[in-house]
């Protein structure tokens, strides 16, 4: 446990520099954007000298590194500095980022649920039946989901549950467990596919593999080979990419938010940059990009745990 | 010798792989006698079926192959048509096999202990605990490991290859079956330690008394190890002799050849590559012998008609024509 | 002296080059034999076809406009196949249209991404030592992010329009290639042709392209597939969040996005953009899944 301990510190320590990488990409972000952002901030036909002064209260007029240091030292401070949008003017961007990202979470980790208790199985039963009609009609299927963008799967979701059968509601926003079913299912539809080709090929990989004959050689019941053994090996691979899935599913969860009006982190951004807000899509996209970090570093102590093989030296 | 009574007795067995591009006949009509307390060691060259006899016996031939005819009796019962429950119980407690490579023939993720829990568990119906692991600890002393408790509770990746490889046997010895099957129990290891693996071997099969189906391609292995020694040559058993007889009048071609490139002691050589030639295609059906390519002393006969099994002296089985008068078998 | 040395260097060119010829002659031979590898293949073939021959289709102007009473919102029918729109345009020929739109900005930034990646990927690994170890660095900070995230970070930045979509793409996908051909370059530089021709001096750069390249292109042609795949989803998903291209461009994520109204009884606004799109998708998907199996089946782990 002491290695699996000093493991994970250097893990972290690892982290840090593409955290700080992150920062600079996105405070970067801001000279990237056409336009100054001033004019955002400013009352219409501002004269340059109300601009100017305008620019020095946000410390415009210093030098770059001077501001991605109070950049970084506000961050480390938990401030992403104020929305200057139209309905949110001179809110705390944290506090507008806190407020909308339990919805998130929610969606996310009832997609991955879902994905998960859809993918696995399906790639097992796939892989036992390899080559047989189920596990072609599987395999049609994650083709599919695969090259389905997911904002267009929401619509189609959309269409067939809330349009056609009344069963759904249309948006997230009209509450309750229903509301959440079908931005879950369609950020979980396409990593469900994955999940299932993943375990699937795993599974393959694993049954044909020596210690599978050898067990069978010990006159052990079939069904102990597959589900104790052979599940418990390929399942390894698929679990340990959980933290990576979490990238995905941010990347996915913009769209999904948008598609269904979801209160999330992923909306937020959206009618942020239609809002030409930047400050809250700069501090949006760095939470995210957090969030991906911590997914990947959740991926790597994962792996190190469930495997016995990996060496912690 | 004719008082001792058969354990394994394998009549015209026929293992074919039904691929894409054809079938392929892996073995081609095995007859092999194991008694009680015998030895018996399968030698040949890599592809020529050895492996594919220890899992047809099994009845583990790996998709898409499978026993097309023949048959293959333990203790008179049969086992190519035993349904797969009584199968999977012949399996590890009566006859059980070690395999050649132990560090991918033993599961990864689950430790050396738990991977003897199970097979003795189930086959001794033993599940109270402490019992359990006072068996496993003598499944681990048999087999001459220093440390049992220490290394049940390892992964076999934390073990060397030789620990790995007397994990394995402790495996396929843990129910006490009468015959084990070892397919190169030795391949993968360092020489010292192979020697030290026979030995363990040779000392456990004499004290439980089982039988032992031993296969390698070496045959300075099979010479220490064994009491009679069966040539396998493309899917057919072309002699069968005891160890001393085989290695003093080699009747078949093929065996003659392989003595005279069997080098000595402490040679380092690839023995079998010095005859000339190369073992036919398995996938084109032939009519006479496999070895008539490559015979030096080949007649007419040889590649029109399959030379069939002769005694030309007590025990000793030769299929050549040569020793045939060249008379035509049925088979 | 010089004279076998430029001769030597030609022979090992030439058998290289002999070795592109029978690697693509392999994929081809081994690529028909596989249904997916046919299938998509197929599917690719026959939307490229329609998108090249979109001027000289008889279709209507998929940017025209018709605001007369009656016109918009029409039902699939003999005269507007897919229906028409909001604006009354004929849904038919702004698919097509859009076909030009999304696979351009798809192709166009798989090889913008490709180049950048051959290039660092090929320094890193040839070079090895700090040159690896900073460009490694840069890879992996680019790797550890979806290119949705960060195409959606950069097109947030730059604003919508094509060039800055295919901007966007191009610096969030680059890393994969990169990693493909550093990986490819560092088991490479060992080998001994290259070996030999550094040995006779041949200079860095050239030794790359004519040697370590050529014997990557199977990996390479499989990442791009599965990349074009990628991009127009990346694409048709920026487009739908208002950051992609921008109208009148008849582009099929912003036609999805604003069918999205009319979904109830409109339908076909959205579905026929959305199932061509699903199609191309797959057709993509299916040629690199299919060759890559066909060409390595151990080649295992190459999106995330």
């Amino acid at each position: 446990m002491a290695d699996l301990a000093s493991y994970v510190i250097r893990k972290m320590l690892l982290a840090i520099p593409i955290i700080l990488l992150a920062t600079l990409i996105v405070f970067l972000m801001l000279y990237l954007t056409p336009g100054d952002p001033i004019t955002a901030l400013a009352p219409p036909h501002a004269s340059v000298e109300e601009l100017d002064a305008i620019r020095d209260k946000y410390g415009l007029n210093d030098p770059p590194y001077v501001q991605y240091g109070l950049f970084l030292w506000r961050l480390v401070h938990g401030d992403l500095g104020i929305s200057i949008g139209a309905a949110t003017r001179n809110l705390d961007v944290s506090g507008l980022i806190v407020q909308r990202l339990p919805r998130t979470l929610e969606l996310m980790g009832i997609g991955l649920g879902m994905s998960y208790s859809l993918g696995i199985p399906l790639g097992v039963f796939s892989a036992l039946r390899h080559n047989t009609l189920g596990d072609r009609s599987v395999m049609v299927f994650t083709l599919l989901a695969y090259a389905m963008p997911s904002f267009w799967l929401g619509i189609l979701l959309m269409l067939l549950f809330a349009v056609e059968l009344g069963w759904l509601p249309i948006e997230g926003t009209t509450g309750g467990f229903g509301s959440i079913i079908l931005p879950a299912m369609t950020l979980g539809l396409g990593n469900a596919a994955l999940t299932t080709r993943m375990m699937r090929s795993s599974m393959l990989e694993v049954i044909r593999q020596d210690y599978i004959t050898q067990l069978r050689s010990r006159g052990l019941p079939e069904k102990e080979i597959i589900y104790r053994h052979a599940l418990k090996n390929a399942i390894l691979p698929v679990i340990t990419v959980i933290g990576l899935d979490i990238g995905w599913f941010i990347g996915g969860s913009v769209v999904v938010e948008t598609v269904f009006q979801w209160p999330g982190i992923g909306m937020l951004i959206t009618t942020s940059i239609s809002n030409s807000d930047f400050p809250v899509v700069q501090g949006c996209i760095l939470v995210l990009a957090f969030f991906v970090i911590a997914g990947n570093l959740f991926a790597d102590i994962l792996y190190a745990y469930v495997d016995p093989r990996v060496r912690l030296g | 010798m004719s008082a001792r009574k058969p354990v394994l007795e394998i009549r015209g067995l026929r293992t074919q792989f039904f691929l894409r591009e054809g079938i392929v006949t892996a073995l081609d009509g095995i007859d092999l006698t194991i008694y009680e307390n015998e030895s018996v060691g399968i030698v040949g060259e890599t592809g020529c079926g050895k492996s594919m006899t220890a899992y047809s016996i099994l009845r583990l031939v790996p998709h898409p192959g499978r026993i097309t005819a023949g048959s293959i009796k333990y203790k008179g019962i049969e086992l190519t048509t035993l349904d797969l429950d009584r199968m999977r119980s012949v399996r590890g407690t009566e006859i059980s096999m070690i395999f050649q490579d132990a560090s991918t023939a033993l599961d990864p993720v689950f430790t050396v202990g738990s991977q003897l829990d199970e097979v003795i568990s189930l086959h001794q119906g033993i599940y109270e605990k402490v019992a359990l692991e006072k068996k496993v600890v003598e499944a681990l002393e048999l087999v001459r490991i220093a440390a049992p408790k220490e290394v049940m509770e390892m992964y076999p990746h934390e073990l060397s290859g030789g620990m790995k490889q007397r994990v394995m046997i402790a495996l396929a010895l843990s129910c006490s079956p009468s015959m084990l099957i070892a397919d190169e129990p030795t391949t993968a290891l360092d020489v010292t330690i192979q020697g030290q693996i026979l030995k363990l071997l040779k000392a456990l099969v004499a004290k439980t008394g089982s039988s032992m189906m031993l296969i390698t391609h070496n045959l300075g292995i099979v010479a220490e190890t064994c009491d009679r020694i069966c040539v396998m040559y493309a899917g057919r058993i072309v002699e069968d002799a005891e160890t001393f007889e085989l290695f003093e009048h080699p009747r078949h071609p093929y065996t003659a050849g392989l003595l005279t490139a069997f080098p000595k002691l402490g040679e380092k050589k690839d023995e079998l590559s010095v005859i000339k030639g190369t073992v036919p295609d398995l996938m084109n059906p032939f009519k006479g012998c496999p070895f008539v390519d490559r015979c030096g002393k080949a007649m007419d006969v040889c590649s029109k008609h399959r030379p069939s099994r002769v005694e030309i002296s007590r025990g000793h089985y030769v299929s050549c024509h040569l020793w045939s008068g060249g008379e035509p078998s049925d088979g | 002296m010089r004279l076998r040395k430029a001769l030597n260097d030609k022979l090992l060119a030439w058998k290289m080059a002999g070795g592109v010829r029978q690697t693509l002659a392999g994929i081809l031979e081994r690529g028909g034999r596989n249904p997916m590898v046919v299938i998509g293949f197929t599917m690719i073939v026959i939307i490229i076809s329609i998108a090249l021959l979109a001027p000289v289709l008889p279709i209507a102007d998929p940017t025209q406009q018709n605001l007369e009473p009656g016109q918009q919102l029409l039902s699939p029918s003999s005269e507007n196949w897919f229906g028409t729109d909001e604006n009354g345009r004929d849904v038919f020929s702004r698919v097509i249209w859009g076909a030009r739109v999304s696979l351009t900005v798809a192709m166009v930034a798989v090889v913008v991404s490709m180049m950048i990646g051959i290039v660092l990927g090929l320094t890193a690994g040839y070079f090895g030592g700090k040159v690896d170890y900073i460009i490694s660095g840069t890879i992996d900070l680019f790797w550890t992010f979806p290119p949705f995230l960060l195409a959606l970070a950069f097109a947030a930045a730059l604003g919508a329009g094509l060039m800055n979509v295919i901007l966007a793409i191009s610096i969030s996908y680059w890393a994969g290639f990169a990693r493909l051909m550093r990986g490819q370059a560092l088991s490479m530089r060992e080998r001994q042709f290259v070996e030999a021709s550094r040995a006779l001096g041949a200079r860095h750069w050239r030794l790359m392209f004519t040697h370590v390249l050529p014997n990557c292109i199977a990996p390479l042609i499989v990442w791009a597939s599965i990349g074009v795949a990628d991009a127009i989803t990346i694409e048709s998903s920026l487009s739908f969040l208002g950051v992609g291209t921008k109208p009148p461009t008849p582009s099929w994520g912003w036609m999805l996005s604003s069918g999205i109204l009319y979904l109830g009884n409109a339908p076909w606004i959205s579905t026929f953009p959305g199932v061509t799109m699903v199609a191309t998708i797959l057709g993509f998907n299916l040629l690199g899944d299919g060759l890559r199996d066909v060409l390595d089946p151990r080649m295992k782990g190459l999106r995330r």
